[in-house]
């Protein structure tokens, strides 16, 4: 038995889902939007999720916004560890243990803190085909 | 019996962990902010990163207090869509056999994981005898 319901959605995610359908070839958006629901639902079936700790997100949100603030002056620091917590740049290092140690004598109360070794790369998106099995 | 002989020198073995099939893995200690940890890794040539840990061990190790700029954060695509994790710093040794180095460590940033993998940019690094006739493998040495 089919019901009718209303909802409220993002006009982005709405037009995702219309790609969706017609990409998909599907005959109504009903039916595309039904479609999606029971793929998210069976995924989330085999994960739990968790909420982290609202201190550790809102220093997390503040170290982040100090970092971006002073990414531009941080190629003085070439090589060395730069450590930020609690809103504010710390100190640098040479190594992680000295960052490490400089983390708790400056900012022992810290629930969350960047040490960030300036210069080095690191690959963001990658392809990992397999993760779902390894979430079960 | 065609092939090469060559010396090779081992250096030291795990047995493969209990599983059906059973799954070669390598015993790390890992460095956090808070403490240090020794546990056994999955030997995982799928995932493409240094070391995926569970998410009891990341607040255990205390990897809060040393992560990446949010920025730089992993971003995984799955059959299922996009993963995302969060990423830290930390340092691994093997006790014994003189591996210590700098790892980033990650974790999924909004699902329970409770696993904990080395990943190929961590078993490129090594020289590794996968012997799954006797269930176990060996960091090794050899010209």
């Amino acid at each position: 038995m089919k019901v009718r319901k209303s909802f409220t959605i993002d006009e982005r995610l709405l037009s995702e889902l219309s790609e969706f359908r017609w990409r998909n070839r599907i005959n109504s958006l009903s039916e595309a939007l039904e479609r999606v629901l029971r793929l998210g639902l069976n995924s989330l079936k085999t994960v739990q999720e968790i909420k982290e700790d609202e201190e550790i997100l809102e220093q997390r949100r503040v170290n982040n916004e100090t970092y971006s603030r002073i990414e531009g002056e941080l190629s003085r620091y070439l090589g060395k560890y730069i450590i930020i917590a609690l809103g504010k740049f710390i100190g640098a290092a040479d190594s992680f243990e000295e960052a490490v140690e400089i983390l708790r004598r400056e900012a022992p109360e810290a629930k969350h803190a960047i040490i960030q070794k300036v210069g080095r790369e690191v690959v963001v998106e990658r392809e990992w085909p397999g993760l779902l099995e390894r979430l079960r | 019996m065609a092939g090469i002989t060559r010396e090779v020198k081992v250096i030291r073995c795990w047995r493969y962990l209990d599983a059906e099939p059973p799954i070669p893995s390598i015993r790390v200690e890992v460095h956090g902010v808070k403490e240090s940890v020794e546990s056994a890794f999955r030997l995982d040539t799928g995932y493409p990163g240094q070391l995926l840990i569970s998410t009891d061990l990341y607040e255990k190790l205390g990897l809060h207090l040393a992560e990446l700029p949010e920025k730089e954060f992993g971003i995984y695509r799955t059959a299922s869509g996009l993963v995302e994790m969060k990423r830290s710093q930390a340092k691994i040794t093997v006790p014994d056999i003189g591996i210590d180095m700098e790892v980033i460590v990650e974790t999924p940033r909004r699902i329970l994981f409770e696993r904990n993998l080395a990943g190929r940019e961590l078993i490129n690094r090594l020289k590794l005898l996968l012997d799954g006739v006797k269930e176990e493998d060996c960091i090794i040495e050899y010209e």
